[in-house]
């Protein structure tokens, strides 16, 4: 109070000291930004360019395999499941897959839990196999589609007719490339099924180091052949 | 095929009720398989039939007829991979409607008749209209997809016997833009480098090249070199999303046509940031100035001639004013940071740089142009000729390197050289022993003009080889028209009934591709040999030996000496006297014959991988780079401005449509359709809509749009994210479906330079159906 024009020139003084401050940032920040190679900054500002539009994920699908790759555990390695055991677990082939082991609570969506295995897969010691892969990792709401089943017997017997599964062996020549006889909504990424220890013995691939499968195998999506 | 089939049969012992009844036929197992059958099958090299890329094929003979494929882990292209439709190639030979005996119109049907009467009426009706009308009244009209003997043969026979110019080849519909852009800026036509330099690249930037469904294998080895090398980047520029766009590290997407600013501003900006190899730009590279505003083609006897007046490094600066990062980003649509990015990995001297390109910039109005400018970024910077650095044209048929560019199948060329010169001229009489005075010196027709003369009555015969120009051949109406119009004489050789032999007068039964023996060309200077593996269906006799037979009708047996046994090894020894030396050297027959492909120049027992470097081409001169192309030995820097498309969108017609194929599909589809698993992976064309325009329409996946531009209309099922994404206001559609023709709706201007037609850009409206 006894000086009352102090503050202000304290004010005065220090917004002076920031504006000096953020000058002097600017400028050598901008110097040095200069001073670099000119390539490196460009490449620096444009590392991960946004994503503006969700992808097509069918078609995108097969090269978020090479960044899931990296997250399987070995996708040369051999595991114990049988394509009998794979379907055992589907209504129809294409349906969700139950889950045949116990669950940490019912009360949540259960991402993070089901991620520690299903995202990279590997050993599970717990239930001594090979977990599966998921092959939709982007989506989040795991128990919306998968839930676990109990030993107690149906409400009232069935007369469904699960439809035979695609067989194998439908290569067009000998040592060709089989079509893919299955839809590919939320399967696009065809190593999560066809390659590393939780694939089915019959379906693994030869050759999980190839990174465009869809470079050989084609959908059959027609019977209808050909007639002018 | 399939009672070939081997399996190993196993029931497998369910646990469920469902999988109880499951039997599990089999384990594919490759290697497996491969020693099961080893014992039956005899596998043989050939290189693939289909696309340009040119991977090597080993095929599974047994029984005398091609039951299996694998990769031919020999072939330096493919490394033992291929694609989809090489792995189904074989069956293309085996589709119910081939064509196995000659047919002519009687009374105004089709009827089967001999080969040798239709041989002889091939003969009689050249003759009697070459009396009548004069020489440039036939023509020829061949394929990028000929062997390299049947292009030979035609060359002979119509340029050097008969005395026209009057030969083209459908690689002028996918090629000459790429022809006309080496010409003029190196002098000497196809790559100088080689598929081994996506091994060593750093960076590839893929010019509106949808790679990963048009050049599959190769673009395996983009994939496998980032994998193995994870800061290797792979950038896709477009102007739609496809399947490259979602493997590539980074896609821009631009407005069609900016191609041309978006080059010139990239080499704006490595100027701007004194990025320039100043050392290399002073020693190897002249300034040009080409004519401007040379129009579109479409004016009926259009002619223009382009004239290189000498620039200099001011001109080239100034001229480079107009592309500014800021200004381009107006035109083209993309960010100014985005071209800086794109400047900045061209410019950057620790990365090095392949561009690839294929139809987006050789199917262009301004295709030369276009060419140029890319070839100019990378002279700019010096990264061209070496192991991963340089510019890399990619074809989309397999021998349109072979045989249609080395050859010579276009109006103006000649096996060496062009027709317009002298000595080029007296050096094909002298090896085709026939006066030089056969030899015409002006270049008649290219393949638009051709058509065009034949709707005239300019020409009055045409021969048509291995291509289906009623499916390819922009404004198609026209052209199909004028085809049929009375007085013409229209004989299509070809191993399927197509649209083109709908109009045929006389259909010579072809044999295909294994059925004989010849040799294609790739994209990287390959040159491969393939022996005939199986026999041809009923009369079907091989192209080569088709044009021999008309030439002995027509008198010149003595040119056509001949022995069937071995007359592809004496056509080839007869045709590569035209490029012995270190300059364009080829193999020797016994050499094709053992190896998966050998590259031109072979000099001295050896292949040459980059061509215009000392250390690695044995025709270069001095220690370093030599653009002996050219006669100053110095690549040309061409001035050439952005200049927009013929057709743009407007208020009665607002889309842009851009046509392309389908990794399925090759070509008009008239063989991969007759492929079981690949008709039924994409049994029909489409219109690819973006979704915003789709929902303003009111359409949905399944409904029907007609498509109308002002030359033709046509109705197809809308396809919203399925194969590709286009931008808003732009439709996208393949072309391989011959009950669905867009090309009656493409408008057909051209490169005035490389008369190439731009199947990429029009401007139509959309109907909901």
């Amino acid at each position: 109070m006894n000086h009352p024009e102090k503050p202000q020139m304290k004010y005065g003084l220090i917004a002076m000291l920031v504006i000096l401050m953020v000058a002097a940032v600017v400028i050598i920040g901008k110097s040095f930004s200069e001073g670099q190679e000119f390539a490196e900054t460009q490449w620096q500002s444009q590392a991960d360019p946004a994503k503006t539009e969700q992808p097509i994920l069918s078609e995108a699908g097969v090269f978020e395999g090479r960044d899931q790759r990296a997250r399987f555990v070995d996708l040369t390695q051999r595991g114990t499941r049988t394509l009998a055991d794979y379907y055992d677990r589907r209504a129809y082939p294409g349906a969700p897959p139950s889950i045949p082991h116990e669950v940490s609570s019912d009360m949540q969506t259960d991402f993070n839990a089901c991620q520690a295995c299903h995202a990279k897969g590997g050993f599970a010691p717990v239930f001594g196999t090979y977990a599966p892969v998921t092959p939709h990792a982007e989506y989040q709401n795991c128990r919306q589609c998968h839930v676990p089943q109990t030993d107690r017997p149906l409400f009232a017997e069935t007369n469904w007719q699960a439809q035979d599964p695609p067989s194998l062996g439908r290569a067009a020549l000998p040592g060709g490339p089989p079509p893919i006889p299955h839809q590919l909504q939320m399967r696009e990424n065809c190593s999560a099924c066809h390659a590393g220890p939780s694939a089915p013995a019959e379906i693994r691939t030869s050759h999980p180091e190839r990174l465009y499968c869809r470079q050989c195998h084609v959908p059959a999506t027609t019977e209808t052949p050909f007639t002018r | 095929m399939v009672s070939r089939r081997l399996f190993i049969k196993q029931v497998a012992v369910g646990s469920a009720v469902a999988a109880a009844k499951l039997l599990v036929p089999g384990v594919m197992f490759a290697p497996a398989l491969a020693s099961a059958e080893a014992a039956e099958l005899a596998w043989h090299k050939t290189p693939c039939r289909f696309c340009g890329v040119g991977c090597g094929l080993l095929v599974g003979v047994a029984g005398g007829r091609a039951v299996a494929v694998k990769g031919d882990p020999a072939s330096p292209v493919n490394k033992g991979l291929c694609c989809v439709k090489g792995y189904h190639s074989v069956q293309a030979l085996y589709g119910k409607d081939r064509l196995t005996s000659a047919q002519m119109r009687k009374n105004g049907k089709l009827v089967d008749v001999p080969l040798t009467e239709a041989l002889d009426a091939i003969a009689e009706r050249m003759k009697s209209t070459i009396a009548e009308h004069g020489k440039d009244s036939v023509a020829m009209y061949g394929s990028g997809q000929w062997t390299i003997p049947d292009g030979y043969v035609a060359s002979k026979l119509f340029k050097g016997c008969i005395g026209t110019n009057n030969v083209e080849a459908n690689a002028r519909l996918c090629m000459a833009s790429a022809v006309t852009g080496f010409l003029t800026t190196f002098g000497l036509d196809e790559p100088m480098g080689c598929y081994e330099d996506i091994d060593h690249a750093d960076v590839f930037v893929l010019w509106g090249n949808n790679m990963a469904e048009m050049h599959p294998v190769l673009f395996s080895r983009l994939l496998e070199r980032r994998q193995r090398n994870p800061k290797t980047l792979i950038i896709d520029l477009g102007t739609r999303t496809t399947r490259t766009s979602y493997a590539a590290d980074k896609a821009i997407l631009f407005e069609p046509q900016t191609d041309l600013a978006m080059a010139n501003c990239i080499a704006y900006e490595i100027v701007k940031q004194g990025r320039v190899n100043r050392d290399f730009v002073k020693k190897h590279v002249a300034f040009k100035k080409g004519k401007t505003d040379i129009g579109y083609g479409l004016e009926e006897k259009f002619a223009f001639k382009d004239q290189a007046t000498p620039a200099n490094w001011d001109d080239y600066r100034a001229f480079l004013e107009d592309y500014t990062p800021e200004k381009t980003s107006a035109v083209s649509g993309v960010s100014v940071a985005d071209l800086r990015y794109l400047a900045s990995l061209y410019a950057d001297p620790n990365r090095k740089v392949v561009s690839f390109w294929c139809m987006g910039m050789n199917q262009h109005t301004r295709g030369t142009w276009i060419n140029n400018l890319v070839y100019n970024i990378h002279l700019l910077v010096g990264k061209i000729s070496q192991p991963g650095n340089g510019p890399f044209s990619l074809t989309g048929q397999p021998s349109a390197c072979g045989t249609v560019r080395e050859v010579g199948t276009l109006t103006h060329k000649l096996p060496h050289g062009v027709v317009m010169n002298e000595k080029h001229r007296k050096k094909a009489a002298e090896i085709w022993n026939v006066p030089v005075e056969n030899i015409s010196p002006k270049p008649s027709n290219h393949t638009v003009a051709m058509f065009r003369a034949l709707d005239r009555g300019d020409i009055r015969f045409m021969w048509i080889q291995v291509t289906n120009p009623m499916v390819t051949m922009p404004k198609l109406r026209r052209y199909r028209e004028g085809a049929k119009k009375e007085g013409r004489f229209i004989v299509v050789s070809d191993v399927y009934p197509t649209p083109t032999t709908d109009i045929a007068d006389v259909i010579l039964p072809s044999a295909m591709w294994i059925e004989r023996e010849g040799m294609y060309g790739n994209s990287e200077r390959r040159t491969q040999h393939f022996n005939q593996l199986v026999d041809p269906p009923g009369e079907a006799m091989s192209d080569t030996l088709q044009l021999i037979e008309v030439a002995r009708r027509l008198g010149y047996a003595d040119k056509f000496p001949q022995n069937e046994e071995t007359h592809i090894r004496e056509i080839w020894e007869e045709y590569t006297r035209f490029h012995a030396g270190p300059k364009h050297g080829m193999a020797p027959y016994e050499l094709l014959k053992k190896r998966s492909g050998v590259l031109w120049p072979f000099h001295e027992g050896k292949e040459t991988k980059w061509r215009y470097h000392a250390k690695t081409d044995p025709a270069a001169s001095g220690d370093s780079f030599d653009f002996y192309g050219k006669p100053d030995h110095r690549a040309w820097i061409w001035l050439r401005p952005y200049e927009a498309a013929p057709e743009i969108p407007d208020r009665e017609y607002p889309f842009w449509l851009c046509t392309g194929r389908v990794l399925e599909h090759w070509h008009t589809g008239s063989m991969t359709r007759r492929v079981p698993v690949l008709h039924r992976a994409m049994p029909a064309a489409y219109a690819e809509l973006h979704p915003d325009d789709a929902a303003r329409l009111g359409v949905r996946n399944g409904d029907k749009v007609r498509i109308v531009s002002r030359r033709g209309q046509l109705e197809l099922v809308v396809a919203i994210d399925q194969r590709g994404r286009p931008v808003r206001g732009h439709v996208f559609v393949p072309f391989f479906d011959e009950s669905l023709l867009i090309n009656e709706v493409t408008l057909d201007a051209y490169c005035p330079i490389s008369k190439q037609p731009d199947y990429k850009k029009c401007a139509v409206k959309l109907e909901r159906v």
